[in-house]
């Protein structure tokens, strides 16, 4: 993979380069009349004056050094004062993408081959995921709409070739179905549902003044905040929107009534690292957890977490390997490029795409089986670029 | 004889509250903050006032004849808080672990203790000096020409070391005078009275001239009338705070029977080497591994005999100047052998690095090492090929990054392969995996040659201006570091089961 590395359209990411300096421009002139003062946007300092003293708006919080914050958490805080505040948001989005991601990504690009190489580290992560470096490309945004952008970049270097993507579908909560037992997760799996409208229903009675998206959207934020050990507090954190503690809290407590297995999993799983010292995944793979007895109330709940979600996190991590060594041998021809997170990336000859699709969803599926028979999908996605993908459906 | 008096608690205190709000801990979450800061000021001192007799004053848990004659006796003072006190067991286990002589004595505080062992070790000819090491003033009345106060450093203020001058710049009257002086403007701290209305400056005027309290009151109607009637207002209170203040309230008690009620031995608190064998596992268990160092240092000539400092290293090398030369090592070995390899190069990404050379190690104590040249690189490059292919088992340390290497120069290494750094990643994914840290841990061994070490007295960091003699040794000694790991982590990933995941998930 290193050594393949992957082909990026270098044309496309110079006018994307000019595109955002135009853009950052442009920002900028507005964020001085609006301001109504010349100031250079990236100095922290600068922009302090302008804000808390020029145009009085409060201070949320000062940085070590007595200054007052200007980060993205102080000003997300002031975006109703100002419409300054919004303007620098964008700037700080657009110029963190153009001279991290952009320019980084130009900068990778090898004078030999033409294509960027990166180096996957694999002995790094704690929970054995692998992580990437120089450039890191399994940060590359993708919520964002500016962010999709990036991937556009990403090509097949071949005429007559695509780019064919397989992403394990919801990987960590099949894990955890699997690892608890819970019948009821379990059911929604193998029924082929939603399983976040599917917890959103229980979440929430039917009479309930949210919308359908939004229940699901609150559905999904609870079932992946269980699986990293969330608190309520961490919940209202994470969900924003005037959602008080308690609120947070009955939505747990509801989640653990209709999934009652995973509560006594992560209790049993508690148990178990503080009795060895150690969260192991399904294949055995080890992470040593001593804090968990630690006298630190912080610590040890920081050590809970870790308890909870390595071994998910971590089977995750075993399964993308397995996949990748059986599909390294049973597809020596086809170039694997990339590895992001629960994704995996080829560049495949258009003419074949369909016969290697489903090896490639046959060994992915089968590369390690989950307990209680949890079914695992993978989803196939094929396209010119990295951003404009469609997914091929398999018959 | 050089002799240190050390007020235990009050470095115990001052340890644990020099970390603030963010305290040291080790791994287990024990607020190791006293223990370290104690344990600091032990080495500073030792290094500082070189003793020849050290000892540690412990206050009682018990009520004294202070707090007997005066309920109200330090009865501000709140009780030590749990995390202090959870460090304390250790302190004391530390100072029996280096040897040092510590006592407590119920009924009377470390002061009264430390104030006993100073006058009778000044007593003797052969002691040259005393130090009592606290940052309280109440040890200050017991400076004279052999005892003096030393104040350990706190942040950035130095220590200070007070004799009878230091003591009257510091406090305005002569160390004698201290439990007078006290009389008259009470303790804070201690929660004593004094007299009500007179402060430092009256006192320390009053105190020039007629010399001590008793000296004061008899001469009371020659006072101004102000400061006269609050004398006398204050007369109870002045000489109940005097008694209590003085560490020895009266000539007669200088001969009172020892607290310790044994006869005053100054051989007691003679220095002697750590007992290894109690101490080391304690400086474990605390992680103190930079002060671990400090001992060492130390008591260099009193090493244990055992050291759990590393053995170090040091491997025959030799050149292989010819394409030829590597052939004919390669014929030397069996076919199915294991040969641990590693290439030196210019970049650490492994896709623009160059090939400088590359070191074999397939036996213990013995490895070869390659300078690589463009000039003959086709010839070099068919041998390592027909390598590359051969079934030889490969081991290198981070495997990956050579074989990118080698690839890009058109060797293709085949399997099997072995890489440590995974090993010991799989084994435990936190502890770090550098070689020389996984060589420590596995064989115990100490890296002899260091990266930097090779551009020493050279004006570059550019690897292929290094000289052959050093890098030969360099290159050869990671190789022969990695054939040596492959076995015990091998074994030790068999141990714990880690085989499985070893074939299936990691080995690409």
């Amino acid at each position: 993979m290193e050594i393949r590395g992957v082909k990026v359209d270098v044309r496309y990411l110079k006018e994307l380069n000019l595109l955002y300096e135009a853009k950052l421009r442009d920002l900028e002139e507005e964020a001085h009349k609006l301001s109504g003062e010349s100031f250079n946007l990236n100095s922290p300092k600068q922009l302090a004056e302008v804000l808390f003293n020029k145009l009085g708006l409060p201070v949320q919080r000062k940085t070590p050094t007595g200054q007052p914050a200007t980060d993205e958490e102080a000003l997300s805080a002031l975006v109703d004062q100002h419409p300054l505040v919004e303007v620098l948001l964008r700037y700080r989005e657009l110029y963190k993408l153009r001279y991290t991601y952009v320019e980084g990504l130009l900068q990778s690009v090898h004078p030999r081959t033409g294509r960027v190489h990166t180096t996957f580290h694999q002995a790094v992560a704690a929970t054995g995921r692998l992580s990437s470096q120089s450039p890191n490309l399994q940060n590359i945004p993708i919520r964002t709409e500016e962010g999709k952008r990036l991937r556009k970049a990403f090509v097949a270097s071949r005429e007559g070739w695509v780019l064919l993507s397989a992403d394990y579908s919801q990987i960590e909560l099949r894990i955890a179905a699997a690892l608890s037992g819970d019948p009821h997760m379990i059911a929604d799996f193998q029924a082929g549902r939603d399983i976040h409208t599917s917890t959103a229903q229980y979440l929430f009675g039917p009479v309930s003044p949210l919308s359908e998206s939004e229940k699901r959207r609150i559905a999904k934020t609870v079932n992946f905040g269980i699986i990293y050990g969330i608190t309520a507090h961490g919940l209202v954190q994470r969900l924003g929107g005037g959602l008080s503690r308690t609120e947070a809290q009955k939505l747990i407590d509801t989640y653990f009534m209709r999934y009652p297995a995973i509560k006594s999993y992560i209790e049993r799983q508690i148990e178990q690292v503080r009795k060895c010292g150690y969260a192991e995944t399904l294949l055995g793979r080890r992470r040593y957890i001593p804090q968990i007895n630690s006298s630190n109330k912080v610590q040890r709940a920081e050590a809970e977490r870790l308890a909870i979600n390595t071994p998910i996190q971590g089977t995750a991590a075993d399964m993308i390997k397995v996949a990748m060594i059986r599909l390294h041998k049973r597809l020596p021809d086809i170039p694997l490029l990339l590895q992001i997170h629960d994704e995996l990336l080829w560049e495949v000859p258009e003419s074949e795409i369909e016969s290697i699709a489903r090896i490639i969803q046959e060994e992915m599926v089968e590369a390690l089986p989950l307990p209680n028979q949890v079914p695992i999908e993978v989803e196939i996605k094929v396209g010119e670029n990295w951003l404009e993908m469609a997914p091929l459906s398999l018959s | 004889m050089r002799v240190v008096l050390i007020d235990g608690m009050a470095l115990v205190y001052r340890a644990y509250y020099a970390f603030g709000n963010k305290p040291l801990r080790n791994s287990a979450g024990l607020n190791t903050a006293a223990p370290f800061g104690f344990l600091s000021t032990l080495i500073e001192l030792f290094e500082e006032l070189k003793p020849s007799h050290w000892a540690v004053a412990w206050d009682s848990a018990e009520p004294t004849f202070r707090h007997e004659s005066l309920t109200s006796y330090k009865a501000q003072r709140t009780p030590p808080p749990e995390e202090l006190r959870e460090g304390l067991p250790y302190i004391s286990r530390l100072c029996e672990a280096l040897s040092i002589y510590q006592a407590e004595v119920s009924g009377y505080e470390a002061d009264d203790l430390l104030a006993y062992w100073a006058l009778q070790a000044a007593s003797l000819p052969e002691v040259e000096r005393i130090w009592l090491v606290s940052m309280d003033k109440d040890l200050a009345q017991l400076v004279s020409d052999k005892i003096y106060l030393y104040r350990p450093s706190r942040g950035k203020n130095p220590a200070q070391i007070l004799d009878t001058e230091g003591v009257k710049g510091y406090f305005g009257v002569a160390p004698h005078q201290i439990p007078d002086y006290l009389a008259l403007v009470g303790d804070n701290s201690d929660n004593l009275p004094g007299v009500r209305g007179i402060g430092e400056a009256t006192a320390k005027r009053l105190l020039a001239e007629y010399g001590s309290l008793e000296n004061l009151y008899k001469n009371l109607p020659l006072i101004e009338k102000s400061v006269r009637q609050k004398l006398e207002l204050g007369k109870e209170a002045a000489f109940a705070t005097y008694a209590l203040a003085c560490l020895l309230p009266s000539s007669e008690e200088k001969r009172r029977p020892s607290p310790e009620n044994k006869p005053f031995s100054v051989s007691l608190f003679k220095v002697s080497p750590p007992n290894w064998d109690k101490l080391l596992p304690l400086l474990d268990e605390l992680e103190f591994r930079k002060l671990k160092e400090r001992l060492f240092a130390l008591w260099k000539d009193f090493l244990p005999s055992k050291p759990s400092v590393t053995s170090s290293l040091s491997t025959t090398y030799h050149i292989l100047y010819t394409p030829d030369e590597l052939r004919g090592y390669f014929q030397t070995l069996p076919p199915n052998s294991a040969i641990a390899f590693d290439t030196e190069t210019t970049d650490l990404h492994p896709m623009y690095a160059e090939l400088v050379g590359i070191a074999f190690c397939a036996k213990e104590g013995e490895a070869v090492f390659c300078p690589l040249s463009s000039e003959r690189w086709a010839e070099w490059q068919g041998v390592l090929q027909q390598w590359a292919k051969a079934p030889f088992l490969k081991i290198a340390h981070n495997l990956k990054y050579d074989w990118v290497v080698l690839a890009q120069f058109g060797v293709v290494c085949q399997g099997p392969f072995f890489d440590t750094l995974l090993a010991d990643y799989l084994l435990d994914p936190e502890k770090p995996h550098g070689l020389e840290d996984v060589a420590k841990r596995e064989l115990g061994i100490q890296k002899l040659h260091s990266y930097q070490e090779l551009f020493v007295g050279l004006k570059t960091r550019d690897i292929r201006k290094v000289p052959l003699e050093r890098l030969a040794p360099y290159a050869c000694q990671d190789a022969e570091l990695a054939l040596r790991l492959y076995i015990p982590l091998h074994q030790a990933l068999e141990k714990h089961g880690l085989k499985k995941l070893w074939r299936l998930g990691e080995s690409k």
